[in-house]
Formats: structure tokens, sequence, C-alpha cells
């Protein structure tokens, strides 16, 4: 599922960016990589505030939906 | 002999704060990243020969933004002898990505490990030696704010730099992807560009980096060799190549954090408890309204004014002007001489100079505001209102910084990645009222407004309301046409203001208006001042019958129909192309008394009997919006490219301008005064009904997308 139905401060597995150019690219240089934790701190109408490493990424509705996670086993 | 140092990291790293306490300058420092988007050079302080250049802050080395191109391009193209890669040891994983790639490119690096203060705090354990083996390069903890560690941290630098060997990075990937780089390696040998840096180039050729692959130039069949190897990684791990890569990079990183930090478990952190209440869905936009009413509350209206009030009627209209009086009629001076001096300096400049205490507390507040991390929230806030009407929030970051001045704001244009969103912006910053704004809006609230404490702030929602209206024009017409670009943005965490940090702020900041203010404005009061005192014949003359009166009564018509058709006022906006201070400068020059400040009860007459209330707002709203000074019109320039893009930038603005100043004067006469109506009035009634249905067109459109996403 996308990100922005995540749940608030619950870590999750990044599972895969559905490609969107240039900024699937940019999205991993910032650490989102499959597998990789990520916890959704604050939500705003689709946009999201994430923590992903030990830093929070601002994300706009459009490009979050991109982001897929897995519930963490 | 000459060395030169290169300082890179990620955005908002301490790269600036280690540059100014290596150089000793005084750069602008911001809590949020991409303060630094040119590369700025300095001197060791230490040791003169040695070059610190400051980079712009990059995630990566991939060509993605202009600063990673610029960072990119120093370091490989004019390689400097050793780099200093500034790593935020609280942010370890997401920073070492950088220095993976650094340690790629055959230069000498040495990783300064910032916060090293903040991180002990936090009660994390790190092995600095173990991370020094694994990268195989050296590892200086520091801490850039408080000075700790940066002697040693240069040794070692420089030492390296001496050597002036080539370096070798020890990590390693995966089998599979070093198989097929080793065959890459192979292929580019032959090549005489790859073959110096054989790693950094078998990489990129791997990633297919464009620029990479443009400069080497390969013939075809060795490209097609190369596809096939890079084919064959991507079959065999399931990815395109570029992400690969990126994967190894991260998994590699992931390897050797766990060998050498120790990290204790953390809730919700401290940001993130202050994050659900400032962007909270519906509290956001309200803080953010509050914060800034506020700032001018107190800046402006209250503790500002009472300061600036001291500073006019004490120490410019008695002190200085009584002294300059008596001493130039004693000293026998002539009559012009006292007039240019106490008329024209003392009266034009003192005007401007009135309005520093003001700016200091506005630019205290703003600086508060940039260090405790506020400001990056803002763009994040405001993209969910800019995307309903076509803009990127990022758009807000320069004009947050137009603020203070909108010549550094063009300029900070240059992190939007769009070219079509970033042109808007250059076009859109200017609205934002600047510092040089406000003694035109405090001289006009305070002689018409005075009890009412929302005039003066709301030019800042003007501002911001034109912004997101112009932004629906722009976007109709073919040249803007398109989505805005996806938000991404790093959210640095909050921080209490550091004392020094903000007075350093307010103080550069307020120091650049004090010295414009003895420069472009003296420069330009003298020649008002002449223009105002004298003939076409060069005969000294009252000043109704002056050259400049001439000249406003030429171009008078002109703004009649705004509410400000009397040729001080239609002077007065001529000059502010000058500089903005310059609108209120003239008005001291003209009215002939020394001191042109809001309270000065001999400016008031004078002011008042020029302007309606309501026409008083429309000068202010006109200053607001019409063409920026000359540097900022400069600034256009260098950052549009072209001369065609900044005269539509200058027409765009000065004729929007005009037609809110029109609306303003007509439909607000009409409404408080009962004015007839008059061809100018529907005409303008017409304006804002097109407005109105394009703004909510736009509105519907945007929605309707978004629900179809």
């Amino acid at each position: 599922m996308p990100i922005t139905m995540a749940e608030i401060n619950k870590p999750m597995l990044i599972g895969k960016i559905k490609d969107k150019g240039s900024v699937k690219t940019y999205l991993e240089k910032l650490g989102f990589i499959p597998g990789c934790e990520v916890t959704l701190v604050a939500k705003q109408n689709g946009n999201i505030i994430c923590k992903i490493k030990e830093s929070r990424i601002a994300i706009n509705r459009d490009m979050a939906k991109c982001i897929l996670i897995n519930p963490k086993i | 002999m000459k060395i030169r140092i290169a300082l890179t990291g990620n955005p908002n790293s301490g790269k600036t704060t280690l540059f100014n306490a290596l150089t000793g300058s005084a750069q602008y420092v911001g809590n949020w990243p991409g303060v630094t988007v040119e590369k700025k050079e300095g001197r060791y302080r230490a040791q003169k020969e040695v070059t610190i250049v400051d980079l712009p802050g990059v995630y990566s080395l991939s060509p993605y933004t202009l600063e990673e191109v610029i960072s990119r391009d120093y370091i490989l193209e004019e390689k400097p002898d050793a780099i200093i890669n500034i790593v935020d040891v609280t942010n370890l994983e997401r920073n070492l990505y950088l220095t993976t790639q650094l340690l790629e490119t055959g230069i000498p690096v040495v990783i300064a490990l910032n916060m090293m203060d903040i991180f002990n705090k936090s009660g994390d354990k790190i092995s600095i030696k173990a991370l020094s083996q694994r990268l195989g390069c050296p590892v200086l903890p520091i801490s850039a704010l408080k000075n700790d560690g940066l002697d040693p941290l240069m040794k070692t630098a420089l030492e390296l730099a001496n050597q002036k060997k080539k370096f070798e990075a020890v990590h390693k990937f995966h089998p599979t992807v070093e198989t097929a780089l080793d065959k890459v390696e192979k292929i580019l040998y032959h090549n005489d560009n790859a073959n110096k840096d054989l790693r950094w180039y078998s990489i990129k050729v791997f990633e297919r980096d464009d620029k990479t692959l443009k400069k080497l130039n390969l013939p075809r069949d060795i490209v097609k060799d190369i596809e096939n190897i890079i084919h064959n990684a991507e079959n065999l791990l399931e990815d395109d190549s570029e992400s690969i890569i990126t994967g190894e990079r991260y998994e590699l990183i992931e390897d050797i954090c766990s060998a050498v930090l120790q990290k204790k478990q953390t809730g919700l952190s401290v940001s993130d408890k202050i994050d659900r209440v400032v962007t909270n869905k519906w509290l956001g936009l309200p803080i953010f309204i509050f914060v800034m009413w506020f700032m001018y509350f107190i800046s402006v209206s209250t503790i500002g004014t009472i300061i600036t009030d001291w500073v006019n009627e004490e120490f410019f209209e008695v002190i200085v002007t009584d002294a300059a009086t008596s001493f130039l009629e004693s000293a026998g001076a002539a009559p012009w001489l006292l007039s240019l001096l106490v008329d024209g300096i003392i009266g034009g400049v003192g005007a401007v100079l009135g309005f520093v205490p003001q700016i200091m507390l506005l630019f205290f507040f703003i600086s508060i505001l940039e260090d405790c991390g506020y400001m990056a929230r803002v763009a994040f806030i405001m993209d969910r209102v800019f995307r309903r009407f076509g803009l990127s929030g990022k758009s807000f970051i320069p004009m947050l910084i137009g603020t203070g001045c909108s010549v550094p704001a063009i300029m900070a244009s240059r992190t939007i990645e769009q070219d079509r969103d970033r042109k808007m912006t250059i076009m859109l910053t200017p609205f934002i009222p600047c510092s040089a704004k406000i003694p035109i809006f405090t001289l006009m609230a305070a002689t018409f407004f005075p009890r009412n404490s929302l005039v003066a702030p709301s030019m800042y929602f003007l501002g911001i309301a034109m912004v997101i209206l112009a932004g629906v024009l722009l976007k109709r017409s073919a040249l803007f046409k398109g989505d805005p670009a996806p938000f991404v943005m790093e959210l640095p965490p909050y921080h209490l203001p550091r004392p020094k940090g903000v007075l350093i702020h307010m103080w550069e900041k307020g120091k650049s208006f004090i010295i414009k203010a003895g420069t472009v404005i003296l420069a330009g009061v003298i020649i008002i001042w002449f223009l105002q005192s004298f003939d076409w014949s060069f005969q000294m003359v009252e000043t109704d019958q002056s050259i400049l009166a001439n000249i406003g009564h030429a171009i008078s018509p002109l703004f009649a129909p705004l509410g400000f058709g009397s040729w001080e006022a239609s002077v007065s906006i001529f000059t502010g192309f000058l500089a903005k201070e310059t609108v209120v400068a003239t008005f001291g020059v003209l009215f002939g008394i020394a001191e042109a400040t809001e309270e000065t009860t001999g400016l008031y007459p004078h002011i008042a009997a020029l302007f309606t209330p309501v026409a008083a707002y429309a000068f202010m709203a006109f200053n607001l919006l019409a063409a920026p000074c000359f540097a900022a019109i400069g600034a256009t320039k260098r950052e549009m490219g072209t001369w065609k893009w900044t005269f539509i930038a200058i027409g765009f603005q000065t004729g929007l301008a005009y037609l809110v100043a029109l609306v303003i004067y007509q439909i607000g006469s009409a409404i408080f005064y009962g004015t007839n109506i008059t061809g100018a009035v529907i005409v303008s009634a017409l304006i804002v009904g097109a407005i109105v249905y394009l703004l909510f067109k736009a509105y519907m459109e945007n929605k309707k997308a978004v629900a179809q996403n």
C-alpha cells in the first residue's frame, strides 16, 4: 500500500518506488530503498512527513503515493 | 604552493558554519537545506595560501539538481587537492552515501564528523577508528559551531593535500556488480579520459550517467559492449543499473553503521511532537498567520515604533539637525549648501536610517524563525495551499528569503529543479515585501491608519495572495503550462535559537540596509535634492518650479486613476527603482524638513494632503508589486539569462501592480466615499470578476485533477 495510508508513528518497510523518472532516483538517494524502515510522522491531505534514517522528509501527495510500503514482520 | 580544499556534505550539515570558522568570514547560514547555492571561496585563517571552497550541499554526486551539478563539476573538473567531507554524525547513514561517492573520485578525502556535541548528549556511541578503517580515510570529530577540533582537521587535510597522492577507494560492492564493473573497467582502460579515474568512470558508465557518457564520447561499438554488460547485471539483480548502485551503497553503509554505531532506542523526538502541531491540517496555516502578525505587531507596530520615534524625534530631528544647522550657519556656509546638507542629505538619508530599529527587530524575529527550523515547515504548509493553484511549496523558500531582500531570494530560486517553476518563482518573489519596502508601509500605515495593527502586515498577505493569483494567471499562459514539480524536502530538526547566531544574522542583514543608506540612497537623495532645487536653466527655485516638479507633472496623469496623481507621489515611485527606501527619502527631501518618518508631525499634513486613505493603500500596493529596484532587476536578468525574460518579468510585475492599485482605489473609493460610478470603476469591477472566475476555475480544475488521481 502507498505510504499515505500508513498508520502514524508505526515503523514500516519500503517495498518499492513506483517509477516517476528522475524523482525515483532522487528519493533513492535520500535513502528510500526497498527494505528500509520508514515511519510516517505527520499527514496533511495526503502530503506527508516521514522519518527515514535519521531525517524527516516532507513529500507531497502525488510523490508520496509512489512510495509503496509493507508491514514490518 | 597554492592549495585548494573543498568542503562538501549533505545540505544543512554545517558546511557554511565550518567555512566561516575556518576563513573568518560571515557567510549566510540557515537552518534549512539549500542555503548555499553557489560555491564560495575563502582563505584559511592560519595559512593564507590555502584556499577553502564551500560547495552547495548535496545528497549525491548525480546531476539531479543545480547544486549537485555545481558541486560535481567543481570536484571533477577543477580537482581540488583535498576534500573535507562534512558528515552529520546524528544522521550517519544518509550522510555516508555522498561519502562513498567522494571516495571514488580519486581525490584525498578527510571526513569531518560534525555535530559531535549533540551526538554525545544523545547517549549514542560511535567508534571513529573503526569508521576510518572501513572507509579507508581519516575521520576527525569536530563541532563546527563550537569551534572544536578544527585545527587537527585542517592539519590532516593539508598533509593529505601536500602528498598529492591519488586516493584508492577500499569499499567494494556485491560480487555480481563488481564483476560487471571490472568488465567495464577493462573496456574503459583504453579511453584516455576515463583511465585516469577508472573506478569512478566505470561506475558512472555503469549507471548510464548522461553527462559522463557525453564527456567520454565513446565509439558506438564500445557503447554496445558496455550496454551488454549492464543488461546482464540488471537481469541478474532485477533492477535498473542506477538503482542497483544506489542500493549497493546503502547496503554497504548499513553494514558499516551497524559495526561502528551503538544506538539507543528512541521514541518520538521533540521535533516530531512539534511537527504534529505546527504542520497540523487545521492548525498549520492559522499558526503561520499568527506568527507573521505577531512578528509585525512587535517589530513594526509597538516596540519598533517606540524606538523609531525616539531615533527620529530626538536624534535626527533635534540633535543632528540642530547641530548641523548651527554649525553651518556659524561657519557662514552658503544657503544652497545648508539646503543640500540639511534638507537633502540629513532629510533623505535620515528618513531611511530612522527605520533601522524596526528593520533590526523584524530581522531579529525572522532570524529566530530561520534558526529554529520553522521556516522549512512553512514551505511544507504552504505547499498544500500553493499546489491547489498549480505552484510548488518549494517556491516559498525563495519568498521567505525575500522578506529580507529580493536579490538573494531571486538567487535562491536555483534550488527549484524545474525550469518553468523557477522562472515563475523569479517573477513572483519580489511580491513579498522586502525590508526596503517596509518604511513605505509603516509611513503610510502610521499616517492614515494609526490605530490599525493589521494594515502593515496585510501587505504580507496581499503579497502572498498576489503570488497565488499571478501563479494562476501565468499557468494559463502557454509559457508556464504544466504541473508543478513534486515536493520533496528535508526538514531540519528543531533546535533552540542560538543567541549568537541570531544576532549575527540580524546584524548581517541590518548592516546591508545601513550601507545602502550610505551609498545608493545618499547618491539618490543628492540627485533628488538637485532636481528639486533647480529649474532647467539651473537657477535655484522653489520646489514647485523645479526640474523634478516638471518631470512629476509630466508623468502624474499616468497615476491619477490609481489615486496618487500628485507630482510628488509620481516622482517617488520612479525614484523607488533606485532602491525602495528612496520612496520615503524622496518625501523627506521634497517636503524640505529634516525628517520624514511616520511620527514626524511636520510630514503628516504633507503626506495626508497627497492621498486619501484608500489612495494611500493603493500606493502601498503599487510599491509592493511594481518592478523591484535596480539590484533586483539585475538579479532577475542574471537568473533568467535573457533580456527577453527580464522584460517579461518587469512588465508583468508593473502591469499587475497597476491593475491592483487601480482596483483598490476605484472600488475602495466607490465603497468608502461613495464616489460616482465611472468607467474606471466598472473596468475595475470587471477585472475583479475575471480574477475571481479564473481563481475559482483553477481551483476546481486542480481539485478535479486531485480527485482523479
